[in-house]
């Protein structure tokens, strides 16, 4: 039977084909709530672990006339991080569960914590997997932010016991905005970088250099006050119709460990 | 042996995937599966093992994938496929040049595969997946090829040494 590979080959494709099948009937949801009750509990803290101890070394190389000076003391630095990561990791959930009790309190938010267990497995996207699914309430559509009210993204997918979540870096997540100081309106757009293009912002209004940029609630998805960025510079030009607006976010996906999702606003 | 052998690699290659790989530049878009798979595409006489391994590798990437589900289980499938017939036909020898070329081949064959599928999806309005962009620039995925490259380089000599101790093949 091995032997006829061409044969083989069908019967493969035939196979994904029914699983492609299967899965849009919801029958493989079992199947990969199971590959990932495996994998999650292994990708959480290698995914805060090596966020912390490889994300300082992609600066290494800006700094090569300082790297003989410090290497001594970032391989200590390194080995601390690592021994001190699982102790670290209660103190970080009592802060982050009392600033979600605190959100709660104040913006009457309907929560759940949730962690990070890793990226899109292409890599092409901004798009995160978190360790909560349906199973705990978590449906698509649903808003994510950090503890400081900074908007991550929303919820586009879930299983039973994980969830894709799509971040303000992926152009196809568009989110109604307005400046805080200068109340201008406009819409954010992605570029798979920490750069945020806001749109849509009529030329008569003044904006300010490192403004603070807002969810306004307009689009209906996501609540009022949620954190985008600040502006990094603005643009008018006679030719357009609208400023041209870059924001930077203080948001650092590789660096999210805790998110909140808001299951009710 | 082999069974136990592709599950472990495949646990491993997964975490390592989603976990590690995102925080190196560079690296961040590699596909530590595809390597593995292509690798052994070269290395394994039996298409059949090497089939079930890409199966099952294209299946748990496209669980944690963004893509619409079957993207990558497809792309995984018809690639292999075409990497395996070029490496029994056309390469014949294995040493680490030959698995080099054969896996830039195979890279641009998974791209190609990954967003041609990811059109029809869209195009075919398939189920309810909600309509998005992937970053499909030439960069990215010249960057992939070189990155996925990177990773077979490093991972050639260890893998041959595994294969050869226990006898997997």
């Amino acid at each position: 039977m091995f032997k006829k590979k061409p044969i083989l080959f069908l019967l493969f494709i035939l196979l994904s084909l029914a699983f492609i099948f299967l899965n849009s009937k919801g029958f493989l949801d079992y199947p990969k709530s199971a590959i990932n009750s495996l994998i999650s509990p292994v990708s959480k803290p290698i995914w805060n672990v090596a966020g912390k101890v490889l994300r300082p070394f992609s600066f290494m190389s800006n700094f090569k006339n300082l790297y003989s000076e410090n290497e001594n003391l970032k391989n200590q630095n390194r080995k601390l991080l690592a021994e001190n990561a699982y102790l670290k990791s209660f103190i970080e959930e009592k802060e982050v569960l009392e600033k979600a009790a605190d959100i709660q309190k104040q913006d009457k938010f309907h929560l759940q914590v949730s962690r990070v267990i890793g990226m899109d497995s292409q890599n092409q996207s901004g798009l995160v997997i978190i360790d909560v699914g349906s199973e705990n309430g978590i449906a698509a559509g649903m808003p994510v932010i950090t503890e400081d009210k900074l908007l991550v993204g929303k919820v586009t997918e879930t299983d039973k016991n994980f969830s894709k979540v799509l971040t303000v870096f992926n152009p196809s997540l568009k989110v109604a905005v307005k400046t805080q100081d200068s109340k201008a309106s406009g819409i954010s757009i992605g570029d798979y970088s920490k750069n945020i293009l806001m749109d849509f912002v009529v030329k008569e209004k003044n904006l300010n250099q490192d403004e603070t940029v807002l969810t306004s609630a307009k689009d209906g998805v996501f609540p009022e006050g949620l954190v985008i960025g600040t502006i990094r510079d603005f643009q008018v030009k006679p030719e357009n119709l609208f400023q041209i607006v870059n924001i930077n976010s203080e948001l650092d996906i590789y660096e999210l460990d805790r998110v909140l999702i808001l299951m009710k606003f | 042996m082999k069974p136990l052998f592709f599950t472990i690699l495949l646990f491993i290659g997964t975490v390592m995937q989603i976990s590690v790989l995102p925080h190196i530049p560079i690296l961040d878009v590699a596909n530590i599966l595809l390597v593995s798979a292509v690798f052994f595409a070269f290395y394994f006489p039996d298409y059949g093992h090497i089939a079930i391994f890409a199966f099952f590798s294209g299946f748990v990437a496209d669980i944690y994938s963004a893509s619409p589900f079957g993207v990558v289980l497809l792309s995984f499938a018809l690639t292999i496929f075409l990497i395996d017939f070029l490496a029994k036909n056309f390469f014949g020898k294995t040493d680490l040049f030959i698995i080099i070329a054969g896996m830039a081949v195979g890279s641009i064959l998974y791209s190609g595969f990954y967003f041609g599928f990811f059109k029809i999806y869209e195009i075919l309005q398939i189920a309810s997946h909600p309509n998005f962009i992937v970053a499909f620039s030439p960069k990215v995925i010249a960057v992939s090829i070189v990155s996925n490259i990177i990773i077979m380089a490093a991972f050639y000599f260890p893998m041959k040494k595994i294969i050869n101790k226990y006898a997997i093949i």
